[in-house]
């Protein structure tokens, strides 16, 4: 029966014969279908007055007044730049940090002090964002702050980095790569782990050195998942998430760290304005998709790797 | 093929797990079975019992327990048992959830405007059309006329149940190291001058110490304003009876003026923003702080830093700042979260008898004292707590006294005896003149409501970005005049107007 053509079988004897496979990828497409598509309907009361106790449908339609309240409020552009001030930062720096460490974790050839590194590398992606903003609290503190005393010792003054505004971007980005720089290494070691060892081996023989041997053949071998890993993180530019900054953040540099998500917050959520806050939501998704297209078509038009 | 049975178990299993967690997050906090005891058969001097559905905001510090003693007495009484469900985190979008499905009978709200929004939109019951069967409640509201101001709706109805007692230990103060002082001869400042000369003189004595404690952002302005007669925020001038902005008058400009000294010369720890309580409570056990503007904190920091022996805390009268100041502690008077009920409440006459109950004097005494012989015994006269309750925090964990949803009225006498003689004294002494003129606590229209929520976030994000730079010496106060136009500019007149109109329909309803 194996062999009989497959298309000629009835879907539910597709289904029979899948069906630990089928289970195997329910979960995922429950927890989608739940948690992702689910909520979409919800972004109608962007384009509504929402009233909890009326209900979605009740609720008036007000068009697009949340929008244009949005981009009439004062706190519009500073909110905007500082979100993309921030998000690019993090692209700029953020993104290379995991391929350089992959790369050196690759060159290294002592099996334990690989897995160390990578193990303490990774850890604190675990730690909770208000864990991480008390450690950088305690490590920036100006009265005794491990980084201020180090400051001190080499004879420099103590800087009062969380009230100075010109510190909080880099503070923050900082904070981001420690945090994030281990978990995001994974995914390229794993590229770097399916590229051919035969190809080492004949460049080996023809003579190039090591610099030699990470620029032909190890950065191309990962260049697909480089761009792929790049395209979306270009598309997360504006999805800076709320509570790292609301914690870093002190009244004297809401100039740099006032963003859109902690605006929602203020403004929206804190005061029960849902409808506003999903307008700000939504006004945010459209231009990530904007950013996640032309980056996925300039790639495309650039060497051909795409997402779609 | 074994193998594969277990295996495909297992995934099923997991797949149901997963399927029923997301239903589970889905409608959380409506595990009520739909209609408490639908079977009404209303006969009269029948002993059913009933359950109410409640939901109550849970305090971190006596987390609700199912066999709490109080939940029983009430049912002994009342004949009403409670199912209680308590979210442990994120109360408000949990209460929003039980708006959007199944509300409970009665549940706990974050604050008078929540209370007035929801019950705007109908989903909360007004207890003015209940008053007939309310006798105990418009007794209470007849013998507390200032309360009776704090839980109308715009529109003069009323949707929130006030909490009444336990708003008297919720005082913010300023304290001081009475030992250290003594040790050094030190008196504790009067004025806001005399605290720079004992601030500067400890510096001397500790030099790696921030002698004055305020931390978490700008939440000590809050206090600190009330000494310099001003107010962290919109107020009402009850003296010339007009609303006035604090945060732009001159007398406010002295105190940031003094706060900047302060900074600059490191009398004030220079991470007061980003310092939490954790910090704050370090500084005081280490000896690097010796002024505290906090809460009345003499009885419980000790035990905190476990340092009971050589570590006093003391009352200070709150020092005078400038020259409008008054010896005043700021004080919010009554709690934020109050009660409501559900306006398609299944069981409204269990509900009512509830909430009369606990505000009648019977009522109030159960929710303070419990039950004789169980929660506490009787000694020369005095009822005293059982002996295993050695504060009034374990009497809350460990019985439900005193927690929301179980009371509306307590006597805060009962548990004095258990506090300090020098918290009780502080008590009395606060109270004596020692405290800034409690503020309105008003109802909005929605309309007026938005104004405030577009216009105070505009205001308020501007206001504590400069107020933080005067302080740490980003700005200098030449630009004051700047930023008071610039508040001005973001629409200050229409917010104040709003406070205005407001305080004077309260003031119309309260007259009627």
């Amino acid at each position: 029966m194996r062999h009989g053509i497959l298309n000629k079988k009835s879907w539910i004897a597709k289904v029979r014969q899948d069906r630990y496979l089928l289970l195997l990828v329910l979960p995922c497409v429950l927890y989608y279908l739940i948690f992702k598509y689910g909520p979409l309907f919800g972004i109608v009361i962007a384009f509504k007055d929402f009233n909890l106790h009326r209900g979605i449908w009740e609720s008036p339609w007000v068009g697009l007044k949340w929008f244009s309240q949005f981009m009439n409020s004062r706190d519009f552009w500073p909110v905007l730049k500082n979100t993309f001030a921030l998000g690019f930062m993090k692209l700029l720096f953020g993104f290379p940090a995991p391929i350089i460490l992959a790369l050196l974790i690759n060159e290294v050839r002592h099996v334990f002090f690989k897995r160390f590194v990578q193990t303490v590398s990774y850890l604190p992606h675990f730690i909770s964002n208000v864990i991480a903003a008390g450690i950088m609290t305690m490590f920036l503190s100006p009265r005794n702050g491990i980084i201020n005393d180090l400051i001190s010792l080499l004879g420099f003054d103590r800087v009062n980095f969380l009230v100075e505004e010109s510190w909080f971007r880099t503070i923050y980005t900082s904070s981001e790569i420690w945090q994030h720089l281990g978990w995001s290494t994974i995914i390229y070691l794993a590229a770097l782990s399916t590229i051919d060892v035969q190809q080492y081996e004949a460049a080996r023989l023809d003579g190039a050195n090591r610099w030699q041997t990470t620029w032909n053949i190890t950065l191309p071998g990962i260049a697909p998942t480089v761009l792929i890993i790049l395209i979306l993180d270009i598309g997360k530019v504006l999805e800076i998430g709320f509570e790292k900054v609301y914690l870093l953040a002190t009244p004297a540099v809401y100039s740099k760290a006032d963003i859109i998500s902690t605006y929602v917050y203020r403004v929206g959520l804190s005061e029960g304005n849902f409808s506003y806050a999903s307008a700000i939501d939504l006004f945010t998704g459209l231009i990530s998709i904007i950013f996640i297209i032309s980056a996925n078509w300039a790639s495309r038009k650039i060497n051909g790797n795409s997402l779609w | 093929m074994s193998n594969k049975s277990v295996m495909s178990k297992v995934l099923l299993i997991l797949a149901m797990v997963l399927a029923t967690t997301a239903c589970s997050t889905q409608n959380s906090n409506t595990s009520s079975s739909g209609t408490s005891s639908s079977t009404s058969n209303a006969k009269s001097g029948n002993n059913r019992t009933v359950t109410l559905d409640m939901m109550v905001f849970q305090h971190p510090s006596w987390p609700y327990k199912e066999d709490w003693a109080i939940y029983k007495y009430y049912e002994e009484k009342l004949g009403i048992k409670f199912k209680v469900t308590a979210p442990p985190s994120d109360y408000d979008t949990a209460l929003n959830l039980a708006f959007a499905g199944d509300t409970p009978d009665i549940m706990i709200v974050s604050n008078l405007t929540q209370a007035n929004t929801y019950g705007g939109s109908g989903a909360l019951l007004n207890f003015f059309d209940h008053l007939d069967k309310l006798p105990n409640y418009s007794k209470f509201l007849e013998d507390h006329p200032e309360v009776k101001s704090a839980i109308l709706s715009a529109d003069g109805k009323n949707y929130y149940l006030p909490h009444y007692g336990l708003e008297q230990t919720n005082r913010r103060s300023w304290t001081y190291r009475d030992d250290i002082f003594k040790k050094h001869n030190l008196k504790a400042p009067t004025t806001w001058d005399e605290m720079y000369q004992v601030a500067k003189e400890l510096k001397k004595l500790y030099p790696d110490s921030y002698p004055i404690a305020i931390y978490d952002n700008l939440t000590g302005l809050t206090n600190t304003a009330a000494g310099f007669g001003t107010w962290f925020g919109a107020y009402v001038d009850y003296e010339k009876d007009e609303w006035r902005y604090g945060p732009i008058e001159d007398s406010f400009k002295e105190m940031l003026r003094y706060l900047n000294l302060f900074y600059k010369e490191g009398l004030i720890p220079p991470d007061f923003m980003a310092m939490k309580r954790d910090q704050f409570n370090d500084l005081l056990a280490q000896d690097k702080a010796f002024i505290a503007n906090d809460y009345m904190i003499m009885d419980e920091v000790p035990v905190i830093i476990q340092r009971t022996n050589d570590f006093s805390l003391d009352y200070m009268t709150p020092p005078i700042g400038g020259d409008h100041g008054k010896p005043h502690n700021a004080y919010d008077g009554l709690l934020n979260r109050g009660m409501a009920v559900a306006a398609n409440t299944d069981n409204l006459d269990e509900v009512l008898k509830y909430v009369d109950f606990l505000y009648s004097p019977e009522g109030s005494e159960l929710a303070t004292y419990g039950k004789e012989g169980e929660t506490y015994y009787v000694k020369d006269g005095n009822r005293r707590f059982n002996d295993e309750f050695v504060s009034f925090g374990m009497i809350r964990t460990s019985t439900g006294i005193a927690t929301y949803g179980s009371h509306l009225v307590v006597d805060m006498n009962a548990y004095a005896y258990m506090s300090s003689d020098k918290f009780n004294e502080a008590m009395v002494e606060i109270k004596n003149g020692h405290e800034a003129p409690l503020q309105p606590r008003l109802a909005y229209t929605k309309e007026e409501n938005d104004t405030l929520t577009f216009k105070n976030a505009e205001i308020n994000k501007y206001r504590d970005e400069q107020i933080a730079k005067f302080i740490l010496g980003q700005s200098d106060f030449s630009t004051w005049d700047q930023y008071v136009s610039e508040i001005k500019k973001l629409g200050l007149a229409e917010v104040m107007k709003v406070h205005e109109d407001a305080y004077r329909r309260a003031q119309s309803f309260l007259n009627n």
